[in-house]
């Protein structure tokens, strides 16, 4: 399911010199970043609700668990994926391009199931 | 966003009235039944200003524990965001509650919750859930916005905080 969504392509505006607070671009051909440095994932946000709290404490939760540091963008605002309400203030909405930046000593462990929980399509539908 | 966009003045509730018995943090049980407690006030503050009818406020009420208990919505430093979607409301709208000498709420932190943000929207609408949801947080972001909330005694005080002292974005 996760692969349905993910784009493993370069990070966004990789023609265009970044900002100072924007993810670098990743090398073309090299979807997982380059060298030493971060590694990144650009994901769709399918939910239908957006990624809303339950989505972003999950994250957060897992993203705890690995001792790289878990960066989420959306364009150029970032969060610091362990934190939910930073991830809140993302406003992602159903739709929205998010980049995956994961970067330490576990990255490459923390990089799939951190983007599972990003690309997941499931409602939670709690509302009775 | 600002959060007088969709919070319904009227309903506002400087203090919780008939809190019950003090609770034991650590007894979930506990925290459960006052969170239905806070949620009835609430939600009733909603009901009296006419948002929906009473015929509903139960089965929102329902909705919005069930929504609590697959996990808290206390975000921590002192703040709660209880929320739900539900059919009978066509537009986002919520209220606001404060408990100056804070509640157990089960919160990320583990710490009391002092201000009570309640959310309802209907199921068709995610974007205004989350662009309320992100007024919310960075609103209460601001510690000595909080401070200051914290400390109004009237729903008019909060809600002329909101208006003019509210962090502006």
């Amino acid at each position: 399911m996760a692969n349905r969504v993910m784009n493993n392509g370069p990070a966004p505006r990789d023609n265009v010199p970044p900002p100072p607070c924007s993810p670098p671009p990743d090398e073309p051909g090299s979807p997982h970043g380059n060298g030493n440095g971060p590694l990144r994932r650009t994901i769709k946000i399918i939910n239908p609700l957006g990624l809303h709290w339950r989505i972003a404490e999950r994250f957060s939760r897992t993203a705890k668990t690995f001792v790289c540091a878990v960066r989420v963008w959306h364009g150029e605002s970032r969060a610091d994926g362990k934190s939910p309400t930073d991830l809140i203030l993302l406003v992602a909405l159903p739709g929205t391009e998010l980049v995956l930046e994961v970067d330490g000593d576990d990255a490459a462990t923390a990089l799939e199931p951190l983007t599972s929980i990003l690309a997941s399509s499931s409602g939670e539908d709690y509302a009775i | 966003m600002n959060l007088t966009n969709f919070l319904v003045r009227e309903a506002i509730t400087p203090r919780f009235s008939a809190l019950p018995a003090p609770v034991d943090a650590r007894d979930p049980e506990a925290v459960m039944q006052l969170k239905e407690h806070i949620t009835g006030q609430m939600c009733g503050a909603l009901q009296q200003a006419g948002c929906f009818g009473a015929n509903d406020l139960p089965d929102i009420v329902r909705a919005v524990m069930a929504r609590e208990r697959i996990g808290t919505t206390g975000i921590g430093q002192g703040i709660a965001i209880p929320h739900t979607r539900h059919p009978a409301v066509d537009r986002l709208i919520g209220t606001l509650a404060i408990a100056p000498e804070g509640l157990p709420f089960c919160s990320l932190d583990e710490r009391p919750a002092y201000v009570f943000v309640l959310l309802l929207s209907p199921h068709d609408q995610p974007g205004a859930h989350l662009r309320a949801l992100e007024a919310v947080v960075r609103t209460m972001r601001n510690e000595e916005f909080v401070t200051r909330l914290r400390a109004c005694q009237t729903r008019e005080e909060i809600w002329h905080l909101l208006e003019t002292a509210a962090p502006g974005w």
